[in-house]
């Protein structure tokens, strides 16, 4: 039971990172049809963006508001600079262009920074621990749970109750017309790319106060998680994107504490092979709709 | 309180065109789907275009609202060129499409579909829920789950809410029970009477839209065939000819 809760501890801290990248991934399939898969270079540059503020001594609650900041403008303009000559382009038209946009990234790091990890100067509160009964905490791992619920909150919030957030959501379900509805299409693209970038930053921040390093291709295997998350939870639904990206967390985390001996280094083959039953169970994830949407 | 039009003070004017379309084309990739159409609509008037499945009167619309970026052609809106505007800067200038097969946004609420459709400014909703008195009992309903006739309802009510002077209403029966038909002409005709609101009307059911409108255009394969007066129309046998008997 004690190992039980402390599993679980930590499979909501690795999914709370996998449900922003996965959240942030369906935001703009759902508007764009694009699957980004340069998103994971949005969460590298939070992690840059980490290690260079920390360095040079910005305090650390600036750089909790700096990151997805970043994050933000630079998904912004990703859009405005690969995406949007691209609009209405096809499929895989947009999804080879975000392949070249992940590698010319990955490449400026290396070129640009270094092709080997940075070390991130972490303030020394985040290896606090808490002690809650017989349980020793990493407090990290509960602000990261924390902050991530915080942040689903918010953006539901923002999607239910303001004009700009129903836009978004209208236009995820028919993008044509929302426009007839006076909405301009590139204010609602921009957003949601701007959204999605804030999620990366806030992901970045999760995950790298608990790596404390970064190098160039380190978003590139979560992208690919949390692209797994959002086919588990349904392609195009949000809250399936969320809920993907703790059930992958705390598959994973479950097989790498509970295989027997030295099987857990297949820990990650196991948590596919439940992501395979899952899709043969239910093909169009669990919140996706049955039928293929009319375009 | 008036959903659309703005009341004519000063010295009463002459019918002005309200809609000048000339020359205009249209294509979807390699298909000629517009070919040339001339037409107009007059301040206050009803005017339907009519034709037979895929003489290109959907078409017509969507690249009157700049829905189909490849065109040509002249439009004027009010006296102004707005040939090249998209569709949103449209809605602002005060022209509306209620698309074919009514396009809502399924997953959301009938108010947050009224909200988007006023973007925002609520000012109209109270006179269209007086005219849709079904959506206020399900303004909280996800409009995917209304009936076919109220989905209709809130499609025209959501187009209504930017207060446009010019209505286009691509098909609004189909699909209805015949009671239902009925209403919508009726509506039709109470917008333009009580609210000064102009439209242009494509319907498949020809003898009640000449019976409604001042004037009719006639399309085939993308271009006009015919206009007049549904006298006139009616005259020259245009329903029999153009649109096979009904």
């Amino acid at each position: 039971m004690h190992e039980l809760v402390q599993n679980a501890i930590n499979g909501a801290s690795l999914g709370s990172t996998y449900a922003l990248l996965a959240l942030g991934l369906a935001l703009v399939y759902s508007i764009m049809g694009l699957i980004n898969f340069a998103h994971g270079e949005l969460f590298t540059i939070g992690g840059y963006t980490m290690w260079w503020t920390l360095k040079h001594g910005v305090p650390w609650p600036l750089v909790l508001l700096l990151v997805p900041l970043v994050c933000a403008v630079a998904a912004m303009l990703m859009e405005r600079i690969a995406f949007r000559p691209l609009r209405g382009a096809g499929l895989v038209t947009l999804l080879i262009t975000s392949f070249a946009v992940s590698y010319f990234l990955q490449t400026v790091f290396q070129i640009g920074i270094s092709a080997a990890p940075e070390g991130i100067e972490l303030p020394g509160w985040v290896n606090d621990t808490v002690h809650v009964g017989s349980y020793t905490i990493a407090s990290v791992k509960l602000i990261t749970t924390g902050v991530t619920l915080v942040a689903l909150v918010a953006l539901t919030l923002f999607l239910r109750r303001t004009l700009l957030g129903v836009s978004m959501r209208a236009a995820a379900e028919d993008f044509q017309t929302v426009r007839l509805m006076g909405v301009e299409a590139n204010r609602v693209v921009a957003l949601a790319f701007g959204l999605s970038g804030a999620l990366a930053g806030v992901a970045a921040l999760l995950f790298f106060a608990t790596t404390a390093a970064v190098d160039p291709p380190t978003g590139t295997p979560l992208v690919i998680n949390a692209f797994i998350a959002v086919i588990l939870g349904g392609l195009g639904s949000l809250s399936g994107a969320v809920l993907g990206g703790f059930v992958l967390g705390f598959a994973e985390v479950l097989f790498e504490a509970r295989l027997p001996g030295s099987t857990a280094q297949f820990a990650n083959a196991f948590v596919l092979l439940v992501l395979v039953g899952l899709l043969l169970l239910r093909p169009q994830g669990l919140f996706g709709r049955a039928a293929a949407q009319s375009s | 309180m008036t959903v659309g039009g703005r009341s004519v003070s000063g010295p009463v004017k002459g019918p002005e065109t309200l809609l000048r379309v000339r020359g205009l084309e249209a294509r979807y990739g390699p298909i000629a789907a517009v070919r040339g159409v001339d037409l107009d609509v007059h301040d206050g008037e009803i005017v339907a275009l009519l034709g037979a499945n895929g003489a290109g009167k959907t078409s017509t619309l969507a690249a009157i609202v700049g829905l189909l970026p490849a065109r040509s052609g002249e439009i004027r809106f009010a006296g102004e060129d707005v040939s090249r505007l998209p569709p949103e800067k449209l809605v602002r200038k005060g022209i509306s499409l209620t698309p074919e097969g009514r396009r809502l946004f399924a997953t959301l609420t009938v108010a947050e579909n009224l909200a988007l459709g006023g973007r925002g400014n609520d000012g109209a909703r109270e006179r269209l829920l007086e005219l849709f008195p079904v959506l206020r009992d399900r303004l909280y309903a996800q409009a995917g789950s209304l009936s076919g006739g109220e989905q209709q309802q809130l499609a025209i009510a959501r187009s209504l809410m930017s207060r446009p002077r010019l209505l286009l209403l691509d098909e609004p029966t189909l699909g209805l029970a015949p009671i239902l038909v009925g209403a919508v002409f009726e509506l039709v005709a109470r917008l333009r009477e009580e609210d000064g609101v102009s439209i242009l009307l494509v319907e498949q059911n020809v003898h009640r839209a000449l019976d409604l409108c001042d004037r009719a255009y006639v399309m085939r394969t993308g271009r006009i065939e015919a206009h007049g007066t549904p006298g006139e129309l009616r005259a020259r046998g245009v329903e029999a000819a153009y649109l096979g008997s009904i």
